[in-house]
């Protein structure tokens, strides 16, 4: 499905004090099935973007197409956006509350109006996904289990509603290494089955190893669009918006430095190593 | 994202704005017994002029002061029937049924209504006029004496100073868990009865797991670092009251004594 | 539920006190809300249970002064019942939590906070008739008007609290009542 946010604008009430600007004025298109990467600065709008596309707050101006429709329009069937997109918050796993897993992971598909046969499948199409085993864990408490326990069942729950776009706030803060190939992996499995998946992070090297479509905002602008090589192409201009380029692409940039010529474009570690290997056959 | 509510506090410079909290909350208490002590019609017209004086003082907009009384008009329309239908008088004016309309029940009906509609004036004046923190700050040195019987004033100043710490924090937190659970498809609302807690329950508990997590580690810090309880902290000396404080302090009693024994 | 440190009641208190400002706010969109679900109970419920009676008592008085104070709800007129009929919720439950032990953390739960919240509601009614109807024809009638206008939160209030200690429990947020209960 496809997302357009046209002239947006948005600002939060201050209550006593002014109200806080954070886009005024913004546009945005998403084509169905892209694989997207937010970067920015604390502070620079990315979850406010989200909660925009996904129709959790309502913009003072302008319009959020999803699919073509305007979401917040007067009579716009909100059970639908609840279908088609999926958030996964950066701390997903204090929104569990129920006594079971599979009661907890199943409670987004309550008015999906499917059979309870479906529900289970889904159920246990989303937890195989994140790596558990349905018999072993439906009965427990999702309080019961450990941190990344916690998160993963959190994350099926969202993704037992089958959402056609899925939008995560910076998913690998807090991850352990494996854990974070792991979500990367899901990620663009996910993607490659035609889910447009979008994925907020401050972790540069996360985002050169996964993403198609790289965006970097400040202060509520979009201000570098393009594939993650040709964006952290330019790091003078990304240390300008205090971030970081890829580590792959920081190692070329010393090299360069001293004199090994290197394509500007480099940005994972299997990039740097073959043109590593090719300049040293051209020695 | 700052978040804190700022409740009715209006900026200004006005003198009621610059008073001493504490004077202010004072003021306040010995002014809300007057008006609870007059019962004469010339006490409550010296009292009206008094609030009005202050209402020009605060320099507020008036708007500001009134609008919270909109919300109250039922609750004045039914308190004024409730005393002026039922009062038990003599010699009613007209009778019909149960009900009995008598002059001493309308009166009586009269300044029940006055007295809310002044009280809720003062304090309104009073908290537009104050910081909320000043106002618990002030709350919490008024408390003090409360110390000769053995209740822990100090602890309590902890506990309270810390929940005022806690709101910004955790209600970024509930919004954001009402996010998740919205985006998730939870619907809050439900028609039946037995259905409305269950309905919540998405909100609710992940709320409370996730405000009695901070407090666990909060408290494991304060435990890890020594805390005990308050009792022998010293705290910061306060502003010592000024001139104006005193003043006002002064012509609130007189106020005061002057509705209750000259009118 | 009685190996808490002085330490973490205080600052359980705290957190309940927080959010005797914050859970009406979050409740603010939803419909009816204030008065079906009396969200501020909760907390101080909660508290009373948790903590024990000094601090429910604590609670129940600072919660709703501190969010007049904040957020201009309730309204300074309703503000005394509130902190009456809250006070006394918080002073009960944690008072019957001491005193009830049957071995089932449901009935200790139940028990107490049935009985708290009738006392609650018909004292706080009793006030109410007290001091905003002065000479009015019958104390007892407005007494029962208001006990009968909260019983659907009454209703709401006793399914969601207890399941709220529970998800605490396993969460090991707070101590298990009766630890040779579980498994």
């Amino acid at each position: 499905m496809s997302i357009e946010l046209n002239h947006i604008s948005c600002s939060y009430p201050g209550g006593a004090q002014e109200s806080v600007t954070v886009f005024d004025d913004f546009s945005l298109h998403i084509a169905d099935g892209e694989f997207i990467g937010i970067m920015g600065h604390t502070g620079c709008g990315k979850t406010t973007l989200l909660q925009l596309m996904a129709g959790l707050i309502a913009p003072s101006g302008g319009e959020v197409l999803i699919n073509g429709e305007d979401i917040n329009k007067a009579g716009y069937d909100r059970s639908i956006l609840r279908r088609s997109v999926g958030i996964v918050f950066q701390y997903p796993e204090y929104q569990l509350f129920e006594t079971t897993v599979e009661k907890d992971v199943a409670f987004g598909l309550k008015h999906s109006g499917l059979s309870r046969a479906e529900v289970r499948e889904r159920v246990i199409w989303a937890l195989t996904l994140m790596g558990f085993s349905y018999e072993n864990i439906r009965t427990r408490s999702p309080l019961t289990l450990s941190g990344g326990e916690k998160r993963r069942v959190a994350i099926a729950g969202v993704l037992a509603v089958k959402p056609d776009i899925l939008m995560f706030d910076e998913p690998i803060a807090g991850l352990d290494p494996q854990n974070r190939t792991a979500f990367l992996e899901l990620a663009a499995q996910l993607n490659r089955q035609g889910t447009t998946v979008i994925i907020v992070s401050h972790n540069a090297d996360a985002l050169a190893e996964s993403v198609c479509r790289l965006i970097v905002m400040d202060r509520g602008r979009t201000v570098m669009d393009g594939t993650p090589n040709s964006v952290f192409a330019d790091p003078v201009r990304m240390q300008e918006l205090h971030l970081g380029v890829s580590t792959p692409r920081a190692i070329a940039d010393m090299l360069a430095k001293r004199g090994i010529p290197i394509a500007p474009d480099i940005i994972r570690y299997e990039e740097l190593l073959l043109e590593l290997r090719m300049n040293l056959k051209a020695r | 994202m700052n978040t804190m509510p700022s409740g009715q506090y209006i900026t200004g410079t006005s003198m009621l704005h610059r008073l001493d909290a504490r004077g202010k909350l004072i003021c306040m208490f010995v002014l809300l017994t007057a008006v609870i002590l007059t019962s004469t019609l010339w006490g409550y017209i010296f009292i009206i002029a008094v609030t009005a004086a202050l209402m020009l003082f605060s320099a507020l907009p008036a708007a500001a002061l009134f609008t919270p009384l909109r919300r109250l008009w039922l609750f004045f329309t039914v308190i004024f029937l409730m005393n002026a239908l039922f009062f038990d008088g003599n010699a009613p004016l007209c009778s019909w049924w149960i009900f009995h309309i008598t002059a001493a029940g309308l009166s009586q009906g009269a300044q029940v209504v006055l007295r809310v509609l002044l009280v809720v004036l003062l304090s309104n004046i009073l908290t537009c006029t104050t910081r909320p923190m000043e106002l618990t700050g002030a709350l919490e040195s008024l408390l003090k004496p409360l110390k000769l019987f053995r209740i822990p004033v100090e602890d309590i100043a902890m506990i309270l100073s810390v929940a005022i710490q806690f709101i910004p924090t955790l209600s970024e937190e509930a919004d954001m868990i009402k996010k998740a659970q919205t985006a998730r498809g939870a619907r809050f609302e439900s028609r039946r009865l037995t259905d409305k807690a269950a309905s919540v329950a998405p909100l609710v508990v992940p709320i409370f797991l996730s405000a009695f997590r901070r407090a666990d580690e909060l408290s494991m810090a304060m435990e890890a670092r020594g805390y005990r309880n308050a009792g022998s902290r010293t705290k910061k000396d306060r502003h010592a009251l000024h001139l104006p404080d005193y003043l006002a302090l002064t012509a609130s009693m007189m106020i005061c004594a002057a509705s209750v024994f000259i009118f | 539920m009685n190996q808490m440190s002085y330490v973490k009641r205080s600052i359980l208190t705290a957190v309940c006190i927080a959010l005797c400002v914050v859970l009406p706010m979050a409740f603010h969109a939803i419909p009816n809300a204030g008065s079906i679900y009396c969200p501020m109970h909760i907390p101080v419920l909660l508290c009373g249970l948790i903590a024990g009676w000094p601090f429910g008592l604590l609670c129940g008085l600072a919660g709703p002064l501190l969010s007049s104070l904040l957020t201009g709800m309730p309204a300074t007129a309703y503000l005394p019942i509130m902190m009456m009929e809250l006070a006394l919720y918080g002073l009960l439950t944690g008072l019957f939590m001491q005193l009830i032990h049957t071995r089932k953390i449901y009935v200790d739960l139940y028990i107490s906070l049935v009985i708290s919240l009738l006392a609650g509601r018909v004292l706080a009614g009793i006030a109410r008739a007290l001091i905003f109807a002065p000479g009015s024809y019958s104390i007892s009638a407005w007494a029962t008007g208001y006990f009968i206008t909260c019983l659907p939160g009454l209703v709401i209030q006793l399914a969601l609290v207890p399941t709220i200690v529970f998800a605490l429990e396993k969460a090991r947020l707070i101590p298990v009542r009766y630890p040779v209960e579980e498994g």
